[in-house]
């Protein structure tokens, strides 16, 4: 243990100034990294379906309703249950939106979906790597609510409610 | 400024060896706890018992207690002064159970109501929170509140009483860094969810 009166030499002081003119660095990386990110014009996400490789075809009832699409990496266990938990709510087949699942993160096409088949969207793989790329989305397990005519009515949360009001 | 007419702090001659073992087990048990019931709470398949991966958080929370120290540690030495390594680690842990009250009050909260404004005004606004923090501002600064404030006075007063400097300039010092790495948090906060909504 040392005393604090003890002197500091000057190779720990050398040290000391070395470790915090790296730590200045550290946070100003991070402050221009970050700059860039927030300056940087992302598209508004569109649901079209061209632009993904589709893995299982949506239902013939999809093209008449809006759909909500699961931001899913199958290597995600949040995803998994993510997706659990917006099978197992109660849906008006007729009218509501169907679930449709978009594949991210996944570098080569993949040979087996392991997903359930009551997922009526569709599942579609995002091979161009368009939702973090393009749209600048990062949150596994959102849900990205998309009208009828592919627009984005708004994104929910990992943790929020599709169903629920948009505040 | 150092005033030389202070008597030397207990501190400065770090912990007794029977302190270790009488300090220890408490903060961290009740760390491996939060984890744990946070690990149950939250994943869904692991590949170990939460109990033992709980244990592996423990520790990174424990080595992030000693990167703080350092953190300190360099500072004060910017200034030619040195802060007690050891009993400083040691006290922190024992103010880090200030961080798991406000994490306790932030699992009880209300929906509404008086304590609901008591409990933000103790623990923050996180307290209020369904998961993460919702924008970068809220991840920075949303576990500001008494307890907090309380921590960075103790810790303070800590490194006032290690290193024989007044509080105010240790205080100073506290509430720099605790700002800085805060709104590094917040920054990458909001490059880790990037245009994605949190709720």
């Amino acid at each position: 243990m040392s005393e604090p009166s003890a002197p500091v030499t000057g190779l720990q002081r050398a040290i000391n100034r070395a470790a915090l003119v790296i730590a200045f660095a550290i946070l100003a990386a991070i402050v221009f990294v970050w700059w860039r990110d927030r300056t940087r014009s992302w598209e508004t996400p569109r649901w079209d379906a061209s632009r993904f490789v589709t893995l299982r075809a949506p239902s013939s009832a999809a093209a008449e309703r809006g759909a909500w699409r699961l931001a899913y990496n199958p290597d995600c266990s949040h995803c998994r249950a993510r997706l659990a938990e917006l099978l197992r709510r109660p849906r008006d087949p007729a009218h509501d939106p169907v679930l449709g699942v978009l594949l991210v993160d996944v570098r080569a096409r993949p040979d087996s979906i392991e997903i359930s088949s009551r997922v009526d969207g569709g599942v579609a793989w995002d091979s161009a790597n368009v939702w973090r790329e393009r749209w600048g989305h990062r949150l596994y397990g959102e849900v990205l609510v998309f009208a009828r005519d592919g627009s984005l009515e708004r994104s929910v949360g990992p943790e929020a409610d599709p169903a629920a009001a948009p505040r | 400024m150092h005033d030389p007419d202070r008597r030397p702090s207990p501190l400065a001659a770090g912990p007794p060896w029977w302190a270790w073992p009488l300090l220890l087990p408490g903060p961290l048990l009740a760390w491996h706890a939060c984890v744990e019931s946070e690990m149950e709470r939250s994943a869904s398949a692991l590949p170990f018992a939460p109990s033992a991966i709980a244990w592996i958080g423990v520790a990174g929370f424990a080595c992030a207690l000693v990167v703080e120290t350092l953190v300190y540690g360099m500072l004060w030495a910017a200034r030619g002064r040195r802060l007690p390594f050891a009993s400083s680690v040691l006290v922190l842990l024992q103010l880090s159970m200030i961080d798991r009250v406000a994490l306790a009050i932030g699992s009880h909260v209300p929906e509404a109501g008086a304590a609901r404004a008591l409990a933000c005004v103790l623990a923050g606004s996180r307290a209020t929170w369904v998961g993460a923090a919702p924008d970068g501002v809220s991840a920075a600064l949303g576990s500001l509140g008494v307890l907090t404030l309380a921590r960075m006075a103790l810790w303070a007063w800590v490194q006032a009483e290690g290193t024989g400097r007044r509080w105010r300039e240790a205080a100073s010092m506290v509430a720099l860094v605790w700002a800085g790495s805060h709104v590094v948090q917040g920054l990458v906060a909001e490059l880790a969810r990037g245009r994605s909504v949190v709720s």
